[in-house]
């Protein structure tokens, strides 16, 4: 059982509805939470296998900088007109994920096994 | 002429950056040289599986530049791939397009369906200037444009990376597209020769700014501050140590803009490879205010220099065309300038009404750079000549904030002394009126000389001056009038000379705590001497009669502050 928090981008409440119906639909409501604030504290606190946000939102910064330093695997959907159609490692920080927000159904599942398969790491370790 | 085009290994540093983004203008550029009455294809399936479908991905952005750049409206363009038939499906599923796919082919026609991410014409606008500044990135690499020059070939150095994103719009594209023809026809008629010069001068500005950056560093270091041998003594570093004057071993650039994840932050990136820059986005007032916060708590390290755009909401739109209110980057500007005072910040804006020039120098920005100029459809070379003037004016714009890093450590240690002065020891004295006035000065002045480009050496030497004018405002604390005793050394009356006009009541003072800190060298009263003589040689002082003039340095004026600061928070020690 793994736990992977999913961020509210407060600019677009709408997709993060689309987003919450895509996760219940793909059977992962019980793997992932959601999360409204990007506070510094709360982000701080996060106890995540993996965190789910969008790379333009208010706090990016803070989000990615917890996800370097925990470790957790961070998938940030792009509304970037160059974004890439699949899960795209960033070569210079491995446990950072980027896709097109419109294929975000498509790599959820990917990224949900990423998560699993580092949690499985993080026990035998 | 051929109908169709194999993509290999060959095309891929063309059609993809380094970080594997896709460049579909590029692709445009590759089919220019088709020429068919049905259609064209393009043969694909030799890429990596990752770089096909990226391609795909972007088909519907291709298909506008189809119709637009290659006219090839209602004709058929077929996309020979090797992929799983279900990965086409999902790819093409989200692509406002009709395609006709297989696991070999994806087959359309390009319509009037067109993807448009921004109807702003100011956005636009301020996008074409945007796509030149690529240009002159890829012809600065190049340092030298010479008799050919190969702009729609997969072996154009001309590659137009860092505007990948803008370069999906139509609009822009076909603004490069009339700008990239122009210059085939012309290359040897006019541009080569005109373009060489200002890719040497531009890439002469990058070059010394280099310099001045490096020397910025080297000499802001806390190694090389203007006290740095008092701080070799342990009592007064102690002191001092809670006092934060490290800075980071690059220059950090916030950069304050909305678009920043849409191609500015990949553009400005690849604008200042090679300075010694690190780049910091915040996209909004709500995500400053959480870096900033996030420097207090220690997360992040704090800015050296902010590039802030004037809009950064679409609600500034209302707002642009007449004076009614400031516009949101104005907001960040104070944000920023009320969290660090002295913080060069440029605001950064395609717009072209004075009055929000005139904004920027009253709310105390240091630079104001108009990112884009007037760009027609009608584009001609001069819209080249442009993009330069425009990142020349960027290089330009950065200097003069780099000229107001060199003030930095000033600027901490005034807000210092002034913290001292509010105390209660000094709450509403002359010395604390005098220091607010100098602190205010000290901002203004440097913000002055930077708009106005005064010679800098006049400009410290009226800052040290004002240094030694606290000094004497700060006297009369330090010893008693009626019974001559030093206030920080009671036991010990004042020394004087020349018939007790003339008091030592600071060298006194300071020499009191080298001695009680056994403090080495040169120590706080060789410091206070060598602010004397830097005094009494100063061109305002001393005339021009035997050629002792010399101009103060802004060491010593760090090291004037450091004293006032050091003898202040020993009379507010004593006074608690």
């Amino acid at each position: 059982m793994i736990k992977v928090t999913y961020i509210d981008d407060h600019r677009r409440p709408e997709r993060n509805d689309e987003y919450k119906s895509i996760i219940k639909a793909l059977g992962l409501s019980e793997d992932i939470e959601f999360c409204g604030s990007v506070e510094i504290d709360v982000i701080e606190s996060l106890n995540t296998d993996g965190v789910i946000c969008h790379s333009g939102m208010d706090g990016y910064k803070v989000v990615e900088h917890f996800a370097k330093q925990n470790n957790w695997p961070l998938l940030s959907y792009s509304g970037s007109v160059s974004s890439p159609p699949n899960l795209l490692q960033n070569p210079f920080s491995p446990n950072i994920y980027t896709v097109d927000c419109n294929y975000f159904e498509k790599v959820l599942l990917e990224f949900i096994e990423i998560c699993k398969n580092k949690n499985r790491e993080n026990n035998n370790d | 002429m051929t109908s169709s085009i194999i993509i290999n290994q060959k095309h891929c540093k063309f059609l993809f950056d380094k970080s594997n983004h896709f460049n579909v203008f590029n692709l445009t550029r590759l089919c220019k040289q088709l020429q068919s009455p049905e259609g064209i294809t393009i043969d694909i399936s030799r890429l990596a599986e990752i770089k096909q479908q990226l391609i795909i991905s972007k088909l519907q952005y291709f298909s506008n530049h189809c119709k637009k750049l290659l006219n090839l409206e209602d004709k058929v363009i077929t996309f020979i791939i090797k992929l799983d038939e279900q990965e086409v499906e999902s790819l093409t599923s989200n692509l406002t397009l009709e395609t006709i796919c297989s696991e070999s082919e994806i087959i359309f026609q390009p319509t009037n369906i067109e993807v448009k991410s921004k109807e702003d014409p100011h956005q636009i606008k301020n996008i074409l200037g945007a796509v030149l500044l690529s240009l002159v990135h890829d012809l600065l690499k190049l340092q030298k444009v010479g008799n050919q020059i190969s702009l729609f070939d997969a072996s154009s150095p001309i590659v137009l990376h860092s505007a990948l994103d803008f370069l999906h719009d139509t609009d822009n594209a076909l603004m490069m597209w009339q700008v990239l023809e122009k210059w085939t026809e012309e290359h040897n008629k006019s541009y080569r020769a005109e373009v060489n010069p200002r890719m040497n001068s531009s890439s002469n500005a990058k070059n010394l700014l280099k310099q001045k950056i490096n020397n910025v560093l080297k000499n802001t270091d806390i190694s090389t501050i203007g006290f740095k041998h008092l701080l070799e003594n342990e009592a007064i570093n102690a002191d001092f140590s809670h006092c934060d004057f490290r800075w980071n071993s690059k220059i950090t650039l916030w950069f304050v803009d909305d678009q920043a994840e849409n191609g500015w932050n990949n553009l400005m990136s690849n604008l200042l490879e090679g300075l010694d820059i690190e780049l910091s986005c915040n996209r909004s007032l709500d995500d400053l205010n959480l870096t900033i916060n996030s420097v207090r708590k220690g997360i992040f390290v704090k800015p050296d220099l902010a590039l802030v755009d004037l809009r950064l909401s679409e609600s500034d739109l209302t707002f642009e065309s007449y004076k009614s209110r400031d516009l949101s980057g104005f907001y960040a500007l104070n944000q920023l300038l009320d969290t660090w005072p002295g913080l060069p910040v440029i605001i950064a804006s395609a717009s072209n009404k004075i009055w929000n020039l005139e904004k920027a120098i009253e709310k105390g920005a240091t630079g104001y750079w108009r990112k884009s100029e007037d760009i027609h459809e009608a584009v001609n070379h001069n819209a080249i000549i442009t993009a330069f003037d425009i990142y020349e004016q960027l290089l330009d714009k950065l200097d003069q904030a780099i000229a107001k890093i060199k003030f930095r450590n000033i600027f901490v240690l005034a807000k210092l002394v002034e913290a001292e002065s509010v105390k209660k020891k000094f709450k509403s004295s002359p010395l604390e009126r005098a220091i607010s006035y100098y602190v205010n000065d000290l901002f203004n002045r440097v913000s002055w000389m930077l708009w106005q480009r005064q010679n800098e050496s006049r400009v410290i030497d009226s800052l040290f001056l004002g240094i030694m004018e606290i000094f004497n405002e700060i006297e009369p604390y330090l010893w008693a009038s009626d019974s001559r005793e030093l206030t920080l050394h009671p036991t010990k009356n004042v020394s004087s000379v020349k018939e007790k006009t003339d008091k030592k009541v600071i060298n006194d003072t300071l020499q009191y705590f080298d001695e009680v800190n056994r403090v080495g060298g040169k120590g706080l009263l060789g410091s206070y001497e060598t602010c004397k003589n830097v005094r009494n040689n100063l061109p305002v002082i001393h005339g021009s009669s035997d050629g002792k003039i010399t101009h103060s340095k802004i060491e010593h004026i760090e090291l004037g502050l450091f004293l006032i600061w050091f003898l202040m928070t020993k009379l507010n020690e004593i006074s608690k």
